[in-house]
């Protein structure tokens, strides 16, 4: 044992289980114990506790294992209990004859501060490592949860960021995409369509277009492209960022949103949005050539600003009313222009399918129907006068007839049938010619209005025949005298075109509840009495009850 | 998963008495090859590697459940059922492979026929006047600081370069060949386990006989630990082995052979 007092470093050699049989001199020095208080006792007792569990879980076993260990950091105990980091290695060996184990020590103390220095970075690092793993992943967590394509590609166009997005897209996997190049991943035309916005951004400048690209699956999408360049603290494009968003069906919609806008501007039906409250909020181009409003003058104002009869509060109301039970409302309405001018209206009001919380809208439609209307107007006239004369003609005289007979029927009031026969008008067709003959009638018929009351009505009824309708006539006297009046307008002489025309008027008188009570019968009796008259001598009158 | 490849289980011998080994913390299963081939002849022995450790596979590894003695329990029952062990089945387990068998034999009583502890310690940790594991909070702090100190300089230190994909740290490669070699990311999660671990609770809990195995001079596992195993498990023996250190069955096996067969030939009274 004496020799290793010699070596310049702590020794010991214990037996095969770790009772220590032999120290040298460094070793007592530095753990300040003699030979007598460490001999015979355990190796355990030498180190710290800590340093006995690494001892038993790891020296030992594998010095039970393989015989011997190399540089095993201890912390044995000094001479004033500090502990002093050692590296120990040990070897199994034959002492005195024994099997043993021979221990070598080396106080690493300079060493150790700086390992656990180096340790103590290698932590930080793998700490840091670790943080930036995390940020990685949240960043890809972000990434990916995006329905964006979110990449990044180098200045060497070699992808070094892709998110899920883009292997979906491409339907690449991850280990593809990344690393890939950028004309290998598009293709020659795709990259060939990109490549000028690409030299922009790899300049410097951030770049936003719209492309079409084949998916996958084949089906055409629409996608919208930003390019933002990564530039390093020196001012140099290192590669750029790329967003991809698909814009398809933002793409659709915004066609079809054009195409209903285009509708909506181009329709010769005025169009008008309606708020619940009767509020117009939008009108378009048809609106303003139809009602001479412009779209500002009308935004915000009351529906009832174009009614022509804004007090017709009963209409509107029963019109709401059913578009609230119905949904729609379709209809004529009276309406005012801008310039005062009042047309008519085939007009419908219809609720928008609205979604969940948004508030109702309504949308009315509407065609200036005047002219149809006046058309329709003009066919209802022809159809109820005498188109030479204008004068109601024998329905008309007829319904006129039977209303007044049910007004009758109901108040007390008279009505008296004059029916008239031009006499000699035949002579004057035949001599004169049918021209002056069709002056004869209209002329007959002006004076024979001219003979009565608004409320009267004169009618023709055949070639020379006319009837007029006398409401509530005063008495007999003045039947009487309306009749002699007539007779004498009647014979006034007529010139046309120098040429001079002559009739007279036979008149047969009926009153009502005398001398009938239908219109057939009204009329059959002042027929009658008419013909009296003619068998009178002409130009005279006779009531059906005198004769 | 394949458990038997997962924990390196390996099946030596036939027989209808069966020997289960589960080695302890920092080691593998080859730490029994003292002990085993003593039992050749006469009993089928089966060795395992817990996830993490010896030749097992690191993959399968998880923080989360190897961070609790009951995940190493896990994979006890776990290669159990693989095996289909039942019948005349002894658990040998070494220090914390002791607690560790304790918990699957309360999970899973019908899987344990009698078990055999190993310099075991239900707690590490002192806490006086009542207990006294041996060490103090502060010491086990030190000693996975101690173990970064050595993994840096021999074991391999894979960084966790995780890179986000995994929850659990990415361990791979094959560790080397030495014996006691491990990942240190693996060894401070079972270090952490083994020595924060207090299970005293647990020792009444356990139903089936076992044999104690105490060294008399012991730095880990000292001979009050195992007389307070000895009071608190019922059915238990406890037997001190003339043994300097934690390793008896490496540095002394035929001791622990003989006291093996000792209990064998010498059942306990069952209750």
């Amino acid at each position: 044992m004496d020799n290793f007092n010699h070596l310049p470093c702590p020794v010991l050699v214990t037996d095969a289980f770790g009772l220590v049989l032999a120290t040298n001199a460094e070793l007592l020095t530095l753990i300040g114990k003699t030979a007598a208080e460490v001999e015979q006792k355990p190796i355990d007792n030498l180190f710290s506790p800590v340093s006995r569990i690494f001892l038993q879980t790891h020296v030992w076993t594998t010095l039970f294992h393989e015989a011997s260990i190399k540089e095993i950091y201890l912390k044995i105990c000094d001479a004033k209990n500090q502990q002093i980091p050692i590296l120990l290695n040990c070897k199994k060996g034959n002492f005195e004859g024994v099997e043993s184990f021979f221990w070598v020590f080396f106080v690493t103390m300079e060493r150790s501060k700086f390992e656990v220095k180096l340790l103590d970075a290698r932590r930080n690092a793998d700490s840091a490592t670790l943080a930036l793993a995390e940020r990685e992943k949240f960043v890809k967590t972000i990434t990916d949860a995006m329905p964006s394509l979110v990449g990044y590609w180098d200045k060497n166009l070699c992808c070094r960021f892709a998110n899920k997005s883009y292997f979906e897209w491409f339907g690449k996997p991850p280990e593809f995409l990344i690393g890939t190049d950028l004309p290998d991943l598009l293709g020659e035309s795709l990259f060939a369509f990109k490549e000028s916005y690409i030299v922009g951004v790899l300049t410097g400048k951030s770049q936003t277009f719209e492309s079409t690209i084949i998916k996958q699956d084949g089906s055409l999408g629409y996608t919208l492209v930003n390019y933002i360049p990564d530039v390093d603290i020196h001012g140099e494009v290192v590669g750029f960022f790329s967003l991809i968003s698909d814009v398809t069906t933002m793409k659709t919609a915004e066609f079809e949103l054009k195409l209903a806008a285009s509708v909506f501007d181009n329709t010769i039906e005025g169009v008008m949005f309606i708020d619940p409250s009767s509020v117009l909020l939008s009108v378009n181009a048809a609106f303003t050539k139809i009602t001479g409003y412009t779209l500002e003058e009308v935004i915000g104002q009351p529906l009832i600003m174009l009614s022509s009869n804004p007090l017709d509060e009963e209409f509107y109301a029963s019109v709401w009313r059913h578009i609230a039970e119905e949904s729609c409302w379709e209809g004529e309405t009276w309406n005012r222009r801008k310039d005062g001018e009042i047309f008519l209206a085939w007009q419908s009001i219809t609720v928008i399918d609205s979604a969940e919380n948004e508030p109702t809208r309504y949308i009315s439609i509407f065609n200036d129907i005047t002219e149809f209307w006046k058309k329709d107007e003009r066919m209802r006239h022809l159809a109820f006068h005498d188109s030479l004369t204008d004068l109601p003609n024998r329905i008309l005289l007829t319904e006129r007839l039977g209303q007044l007979i049910s007004i009758t029927e109901r108040n007390k009031r008279g009505i008296a049938v004059m029916f008239i026969d031009l006499d000699g008008f035949k002579a004057v067709n035949d001599t004169l010619g049918h021209d002056i003959g069709d002056e004869v009638l209209k002329t007959v018929a002006y004076r024979l209005a001219e003979e009565v009351r608004a409320s009267d009505t004169v009618a023709r009824i055949g070639g020379d025949e006319f009837v007029i309708l006398i409401d509530n006539p005063a008495n007999h006297a003045e039947l009487v005298h309306i009749a002699t009046r007539i007779v004498l307008t009647v014979n006034k002489p007529m010139s046309f075109r120098g040429k001079s025309a002559a009739v007279g008027a036979s008149i047969g008188i009926a009153v009502h509840n005398i001398d009938g009570y239908s219109v057939a019968e009204l009329m059959k009796s002042a027929d009658t009495a008419m013909y009296a008259a003619k068998k009178a001598g002409k130009n005279t009158h006779r009531f059906f009850s005198e004769l | 998963m394949n458990i038997l490849k997962r924990n390196n289980v390996h099946v030596q011998g036939d027989g209808d008495s069966v020997l289960f080994y589960a080695h302890g913390f920092g080691c593998n299963q080859n730490m029994w090859n003292r002990i085993t081939p003593a039992f050749a002849s006469t009993h089928r022995q089966i060795l395992f590697d817990y996830v993490g450790s010896g030749k097992s596979d690191l993959a399968a590894f998880n923080a989360n459940r190897y961070s609790n003695l009951q995940g190493y329990a896990q994979d006890i029952v776990e290669i159990y059922d693989a095996l289909d062990l039942q019948g005349d089945v002894t658990f040998v387990g070494h220090s914390v492979s002791g607690s560790i068998g304790l918990l699957a034999s309360i999970a899973r009583p019908e899987l344990f026929n009698r078990l055999i502890l190993v310099s075991p310690s239900p707690c590490f940790l002192n806490y006086p006047p009542d207990y006294l594991g041996g060490f103090e909070h502060e010491d086990l702090i030190d000693l996975l600081s101690l173990m970064d100190q050595n993994y840096l300089g021999w074991a391999n230190y894979f960084a966790p370069i995780a890179a986000g994909e995994s929850n659990t740290g990415v361990i791979s490669g094959e560790l080397s060949d030495s014996f006691c070699s491990t990942d240190p990311i693996v060894a401070r999660v079972f270090a952490k386990a083994t020595f924060f671990a207090d299970n005293r609770a647990d020792l009444p809990l356990m139903s089936r006989p076992s044999l104690i195995l105490q060294n008399n001079n012991d730095a880990l596992a000292s001979v009050k630990v195992g007389e307070y195993i000895r009071s608190n498990l019922q059915n238990s023996t406890l037997k001190i082995l003339e043994v300097i250190g934690h390793c008896a069955h490496m540095s002394n096996p035929s001791l622990v052979i003989e006291a093996m067969r000792e209990y064998f030939n010498n059942p306990p009274q069952s209750q």
